[in-house]
């Protein structure tokens, strides 16, 4: 799960609330695993309630380890800071590294541009190694998840 | 028949020429054991054919009888140690090869592996101590795996014996007293979350030395309490978050001054 789909899950006011919770409940109750990339934690716990969201309902944190850097490293989602001193490595390009290396059925996000944006062709080519159900894909209206 | 023959020779100081009968009936039941581990065979080690020949012990394998994928694997690691590469070796084979090694060095026996492409493979007293030199690059890891415990316990060495699922064999993850007597409700033998360190061999992805943090047991028959309790503070949460897409492009580098806004309201 990426971060925008954890704040319209905790969030009820959140349009698309409903079918954030329609997701979750699908999945525990299809007794799957939900991967939290640690860069995401990070962010959430700015100001999300991650204890309660980590109190036992499946949700397990994968760090951002030597794998997942290696990973990142070969994104080619990099951005030169302004006058091109500095060059990162986009924090969507970390959590695609560590989905990738996961291997998650599908990516859960509320942020159409996280894969629309400059991730979107390396998504696309991932596709994702080989797992024919692996998909990212936007919280949809329609409440029920695609399975 | 394609053959894989490992041999073991025993190296006669006077450089007489070497015989079986130097060999003693432990170092002949430690090595037949230790090709079996290096085949990968398990308890299918009955597949392993074995033939004395004069001046040496050889245990003949007929690559016939072993799938593929693992004659693959076998073949790569005969090769890998001819080039003295052993970054891809996984560690049973490792350890079986440091053994021989250690053994050659004592300048007692040589060993011999013969039939896989790119030449023979031997390790005697002359042999460069390559295998005993060698450190895997290993780093800590902190995982969260589900799996289902099936006994925890232990005086002296506390432990935790998990089968994660997937998997078909036990893993033994040590634990101090205190974590084991932390531990909320029983989990013996129910679906759970186990949160431990291990450090994982990066070049066979292999892990060891597992170390227990926590055990949680997911209530699935909660989900809607615990939303409720998830939800009760979310709008108030993130009433300064009017779009968590946007949001979230901003702390990750998109807009600058929103990593400040995002702590404001948490001081």
């Amino acid at each position: 799960m990426d971060t925008s789909a954890l704040i319209t899950l905790e969030d009820p006011s959140r349009n698309h609330h409903a079918a954030a919770v329609s997701y979750l409940r699908e999945t525990v109750n299809r007794g799957w695993d939900i991967m939290i990339p640690s860069i995401v934690l990070a962010e959430y716990a700015l100001l999300g309630d991650y204890k309660t969201l980590l109190d036992g309902k499946g949700f397990k944190v994968v760090g951002f380890n030597f794998r997942e850097a290696i990973e990142a490293s070969e994104f080619p989602i990099v951005i030169d800071q302004n006058d091109g001193s500095r060059v990162v490595i986009k924090d969507d390009a970390k959590i695609l590294a560590t989905a990738n290396i996961h291997c998650p059925a599908l990516v859960l996000t509320d942020d159409s541009r996280m894969v629309l944006g400059p991730a979107k062709s390396r998504v696309e080519s991932l596709h994702w190694k080989g797992a024919t159900t692996r998909k990212s894909l936007t919280i949809p209206k329609a409440s029920k998840p695609t399975s | 028949m394609k053959t894989l023959s490992f041999i073991l020779r025993k190296e006669n100081p006077d450089g007489s020429e070497a015989s079986p009968d130097g060999i003693s009936l432990v170092d002949l039941r430690d090595f037949t054991a230790q090709v079996a581990t290096f085949l990968g065979l398990g308890r299918d080690a009955n597949k392993v054919e074995t033939q004395i020949k004069h001046g040496s012990f050889v245990v003949q394998t007929d690559l016939r009888q072993i799938e593929d994928v693992m004659v693959g694997e076998i073949m790569e690691t005969v090769i890998s140690a001819n080039r003295q590469d052993l970054s891809n070796i996984s560690r049973p084979r490792l350890e079986v090869l440091k053994n021989w090694q250690k053994r050659a060095q004592a300048k007692d026996y040589a060993i011999s592996i013969k039939g896989a492409p790119g030449g023979d493979f031997l390790i005697n007293h002359q042999t460069p101590a390559f295998l005993a030199n060698y450190q895997p690059t290993v780093v800590v890891e902190e995982l969260q795996r589900y799996g289902i415990v099936t006994d925890l316990g232990g005086t002296t060495s506390p432990n935790v014996h998990v089968v994660f699922d997937g998997e078909k064999k036990q893993t033994t993850i040590s634990a101090s007293q205190e974590k084991l007597r932390e531990i909320e409700g029983n989990p013996l033998f129910k679906r759970s979350l186990i949160h431990f360190v291990g450090e994982l061999q990066l070049e066979t992805q292999t892990l060891r030395n597992h170390k227990l943090i926590d055990i949680q047991t997911p209530n699935l028959s909660t989900f809607d309490s615990w939303l409720e309790k998830l939800t009760k503070n979310g709008q108030e949460n993130w009433k300064d978050v009017p779009d968590a897409a946007s949001w979230v492009r901003g702390i990750r580098g998109d807009e600058e001054d929103e990593m400040e806004k995002a702590t404001r309201g948490k001081n």
